[in-house]
């Protein structure tokens, strides 16, 4: 019997679709997000091997790849120059790179659906658009910026707060300091 | 935000079948939803936002083989007709943070 063309087109969708919502619960309940699942699903291509154990055993050798392919393109002149853009150039058209964290190569690698070189040149847009981003908050020392970036695998909230601590340094050695307190004025 | 003009929206809107999933669930829910195949995932999102009370970012949803982007519509990822179906998954609040964090 031959199945109705659009019956048939209807009922793979829905198989299929069930076979990835399988796998997103499992990955859920492990604590790992659809879009790692389904890329690594997508990069694995193997259905004999979890997205999961895949993600475990090889992901992290991908997102080294990435970040030394990445280093290459820094050390390159030419993808740096348009970066900067700003007010202060002080340091030339070379700064010293800062390497990226596994966090932003994973970002980075998520967005470009798995696609490794889409995901070096997204993962070195990003730092740009952020170190701009912590520059239009007053950090002009881009080598800072970016190391701040690193630190905070790629979060810029986590990046400002990490730039601005030294600021906030003095207030926590007075704070425990051995002065005595101002007195106290009773009357105010 | 865009709007949809009614006239449009009637005109192509088919009967979607969703079947709402999260983590625990051992089965899908099954729920009818009235769209227009041009909608976007990101408009779904908020419809289901609207109507069901789930915070867009919590959605995730699956049509076919694949994982629906925000900017995509439901025609990109083969929706045509009455009755074709996808699938919706309930991210808990809770787990998505820790995904965060992971990062």
């Amino acid at each position: 019997p031959t199945e109705d063309p659009d019956l048939k087109r209807q009922r793979l969708m829905k198989e299929e679709g069930l076979k990835l919502i399988q796998l997103i619960r499992e990955g859920e309940k492990k604590g790992v997000s659809p879009e790692e699942v389904y890329t690594s699903m997508y990069v694995s291509g193997n259905s004999n091997v979890m997205p999961y154990d895949w993600m475990k055993a090889e992901l992290p050798h991908v997102l080294d790849e990435i970040c030394v392919m990445a280093a290459s393109c820094q050390q390159e002149p030419n993808a740096q120059s348009n970066s900067s853009g700003g007010n202060d150039v002080q340091d030339g058209e070379k700064s010293n790179a800062v390497p990226l964290s596994r966090a932003e190569a994973k970002r980075a690698w998520l967005a470009a659906g798995g696609d490794n070189e889409k995901a070096v040149r997204q993962a070195l847009r990003d730092r740009r658009v952020k170190v701009k981003e912590l520059g239009s908050l007053g950090f002009n020392d881009v080598t800072r910026c970016e190391e701040a970036l690193r630190q905070s695998g790629g979060d810029v909230r986590g990046a400002l707060v990490l730039l601005q601590r030294p600021s906030l340094e003095p207030f926590h050695q007075r704070m425990w300091s051995d002065e005595p307190e101002p007195p106290i004025d009773i009357n105010h | 935000c865009v709007k949809l003009n009614p006239d449009a929206y009637s005109k192509d809107s088919i009967r979607l079948r969703v079947g709402v999933a999260d983590a625990v669930s051992d089965a899908h829910i099954p729920i009818t939803v009235l769209v227009p195949v041009y909608m976007t995932v990101s408009e779904l999102k908020e419809k289901i936002n609207n109507d069901y009370g789930f915070h867009p970012a919590l959605q995730r949803w699956v049509i076919g083989k694949r994982l629906a982007q925000d900017k995509d519509t439901l025609y990109n990822y083969g929706v045509r007709n009455h009755d074709d179906s996808a699938f919706l998954f309930i991210r808990s609040a809770q787990t998505a943070q820790l995904s965060r964090e992971q990062e």
